[in-house]
């Protein structure tokens, strides 16, 4: 069991990323029945996945977010400048 | 300029903000984010030809707003400390040589919720992001701020997944490790 937990820590983060072989997938839930450090740890980096989830979404609903006036005032003095440089 | 729709200062009136905010969620920076709006309709103004109207003028302007970005952000990875190959390894804090826990971990009570409309947590969770290596931080927030795919982390930071796969577990941790002195370890 002992040697295992780091390599639990990876495929834990990995089963977030990609899909285990049926392989790493039994081993590393024998070894999560098994340890309960790990267990607690992976209650952890549930927890951190599902905040981030929220972080976006809210991010993804912030619709006020404009480009800033004078930013917006470069960039169309610029556009025109590169009209008149066309001409 | 003509008063037609296919002129650049009618895109930015139309798309500008929506773009603004697309660069904004990749970027963080406002200056940046700015300039690839700006980079954008002028290429796109340039390359109007090979606008075929199939998809709106929308998704075309994204497509090459999301080109840019990716080269910006390439560019900007390339510039950094090429020492950054050997990069932190925060696991051999929290394992000992043998594999196992030197410090147990303990299961972090809150809810993500409550923890998410936390201001003070919230800069906490920041400055520990901050704080990691920039390799990881990079694909860090790729990954998990903005939410983008493997494919798309890879092509953009010119990594192969085993690589990204290895880098995400060592932001984890060295997040964990963070939070857990910085946030929930004094509450115990």
């Amino acid at each position: 069991m002992n040697h295992f937990c780091k390599h639990a820590s990876k495929l834990t983060s990995d089963t977030f990323e990609r899909p285990l072989s049926w392989k790493e997938s039994i081993s590393l839930r024998i070894h999560l029945m098994m340890c309960r450090m790990c267990r607690e740890d992976t209650q952890n980096i549930q927890l951190l996945s599902r905040l981030f989830q929220i972080i976006r979404s809210d991010q993804n609903t912030t619709s006020e977010l404009q480009l800033p006036k004078e930013s917006h005032e470069r960039i169309r003095q610029h556009l025109h400048e590169k009209h008149q440089e066309k001409i | 300029m003509d008063k037609t729709q296919n002129n650049p200062d009618q895109w930015l009136n139309e798309h500008g903000d929506y773009l603004y905010r697309y660069a904004m969620s990749r970027l963080r920076n406002e200056e940046q984010a700015a300039d690839m709006v700006q980079e954008t309709l002028l290429a796109a103004w340039k390359g109007l030809k090979n606008f075929s109207g199939n998809s709106s003028l929308r998704t075309w302007l994204v497509g090459i707003l999301k080109h840019k970005i990716i080269d910006l952000i390439r560019k900007e990875i390339r510039g950094r400390d090429l020492n950054d190959a050997v990069e932190n390894d925060p696991t051999s804090a929290w394992f000992d040589p043998n594999g196992s826990w030197s410090e147990a971990p303990q299961a972090w009570q809150d809810d993500p919720e409550s923890l998410f409309e936390n201001e003070q947590f919230r800069q906490t969770l920041e400055k520990c992001i901050s704080k990691l290596p920039a390799k990881q931080q990079d694909v860090f927030r790729l990954r998990e701020l903005t939410g983008e795919d493997t494919d798309y982390i890879c092509k953009t930071c010119d990594i192969s997944p085993t690589h990204l796969h290895v880098l995400i577990h060592r932001a984890r941790v060295a997040l964990r490790l963070c939070l857990e002195h910085h946030w929930f370890g004094g509450k115990k």
